[in-house]
């Protein structure tokens, strides 16, 4: 069994490769043989910047890589998205409660993804595209700011294109040229026309979610069939310094991904 | 007269009959746009209410200088134009269809007397207008909110 200090410590890796996604989003490609979960995380480190959870965003099947997706905000995720192929990151994970990905098997699904929230929900997407045959009806709801800042946009159209699933993309705030929605991601809920046995998977902005969660409800999902991820911030990754403790929860291992009976309480109260 | 695409229309679901035939006299036409066209223009007379039947509708805002910003788009289900139920009865956003829209128009002057004249009938009605505008203004709030910004 490995020790403390061998779980907090990073290896690092080799960056094969770089995609800009948005004006201040970036996917790195990094060298790891590590399997993960879709939903897990792991703490990725700029060299002599600091650290901080990033999600996996690629395929959970293909071996030898990693993908993940950092939105600039700070310090660290800006030396992270500066990071050129052939640089090396410290990586430590993986870590977390991921989605319910068994549950999902024979399952009409309905997934609500909100600005870079679309990141830690791709790998369960890709997962999806590769076995459509196992799942019941997809929906896939993206809410992004303006039409620049929507995130894998290829992946959309690839997405859009398949028989597997419906995209329906709504933006914030958009001038003429936009042909598409404007409107908060719940609007895109009528014409999905959601069947209310689905499971639902949510990630994004907190009151996102809160809304997002109380109009399934009210199409008469189930609120342990509704499931956000609750990307508190964090600094170990593996329950021990308590900064990311919600309650009597540890984001980071009992979490981040909870059902709504679990979150609904914990993101009442305002002081956490 | 009962006017069935009113009848089947998201917006009044679960409408009385006697309700519906009401509004069915309100109807003053069943109007088309092709994509671009404009549908309402700021400060131009309230006098319809759309019922969109299909097709996708961008509420904008305008100021002078800068190109103009959408605010919302609408879809068929949803109910265009409000202004109409308060004086000075003018609209406050223009709108454009963004692609081949259609919907049922509604007198506004009919609108206004058939409330007055049925208070029940009126009740009905503009509870439905205020969910529409509740939720609207929630949407609206959650926008202004910016919260993929943070
Ligand atoms: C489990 C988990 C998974 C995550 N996955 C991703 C991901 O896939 N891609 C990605 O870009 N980011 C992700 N994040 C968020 C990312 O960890 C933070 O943006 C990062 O820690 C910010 O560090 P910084 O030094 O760049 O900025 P800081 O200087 O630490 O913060 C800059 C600003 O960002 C805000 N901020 C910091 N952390 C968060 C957070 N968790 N949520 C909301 N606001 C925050 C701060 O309040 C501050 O306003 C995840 C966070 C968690 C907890």
């Amino acid at each position: 069994m490995s020790t403390t200090i061998e779980r907090l410590a990073a290896t690092w890796t080799r960056v094969a490769a770089t995609r800009r996604e948005t004006a201040d989003t970036v996917t790195l490609t990094i060298e790891s043989d590590q399997p993960f979960r879709p939903g897990q995380f792991d703490m990725l480190t700029a060299l002599g910047v600091g650290e901080c959870p990033v999600s996996h965003s690629g395929h959970p099947r293909i071996a030898g890589v990693h993908e993940h997706t950092i939105r600039r905000v700070g310090a660290v995720t800006n030396a992270l998205t500066a990071i050129k192929p052939g640089d090396t990151v410290g990586i430590r994970g993986p870590y977390g409660r991921g989605w319910p990905m068994e549950d999902l098997v024979g399952s009409d699904i309905v997934v609500i993804a909100g600005g870079i929230g679309l990141a830690p929900l791709r790998p369960v997407i890709l997962a999806l595209e590769s076995d459509p045959g196992s799942y019941g009806r997809a929906a896939l709801l993206v809410g992004a700011r303006t039409p620049e800042d929507i995130q894998f946009t290829s992946d959309l159209d690839r997405w859009n294109a398949s028989s597997a699933m419906d995209v329906f993309v709504t933006v914030d705030r958009a001038d003429e040229t936009w042909v598409g929605s404007v409107g908060v991601v719940t609007r895109l809920l009528d014409p999905a026309a959601i069947n209310p046995e689905s499971i639902a998977l949510l990630c994004g902005p907190e009151i996102m979610m809160r809304f997002a969660a109380t109009d399934l409800l009210a199409l008469g999902l189930d609120p342990d069939r509704i499931y956000v991820s609750l990307e508190r911030n964090m600094e170990c990754g593996i329950g021990l310094c308590g900064h990311c403790q919600l309650g009597p929860m540890f984001v980071c291992w009992q979490g981040p991904v909870v059902p709504w009976s679990v979150a609904a309480d914990l993101m009442r109260v305002p002081e956490l | 007269m009962r006017d069935a695409a009113l009848a089947d229309h998201a917006f009044l679901v679960g409408f009385e009959e006697e309700h519906l035939e009401k509004l069915g006299a309100c109807v003053a036409a069943q109007s088309m746009w092709r994509p671009g066209e404009s549908i309402l223009l700021r400060g131009g007379v309230a006098d319809v209410c759309h019922l969109l039947v299909e097709g996708t509708v961008a509420i904008e805002i305008r100021s002078p200088g800068t190109a103009p910003q959408i605010i919302q788009t609408l879809q068929g289900g949803d109910v265009l134009g409000w202004s109409w139920l308060f004086e000075p009865h003018l609209w406050t956003f223009d709108a454009r269809a963004v692609s081949d829209t259609s919907a049922i128009t509604l007198d506004a002057a009919l609108l206004r007397s058939a409330i007055e004249d049925d208070p029940v009938f009126g009740a009905q009605l503009l509870k439905r207008m205020t969910k529409a505008i509740v939720n609207r203004l929630k949407a609206t709030r959650l926008q202004v909110l910016d919260v993929y910004n943070h």
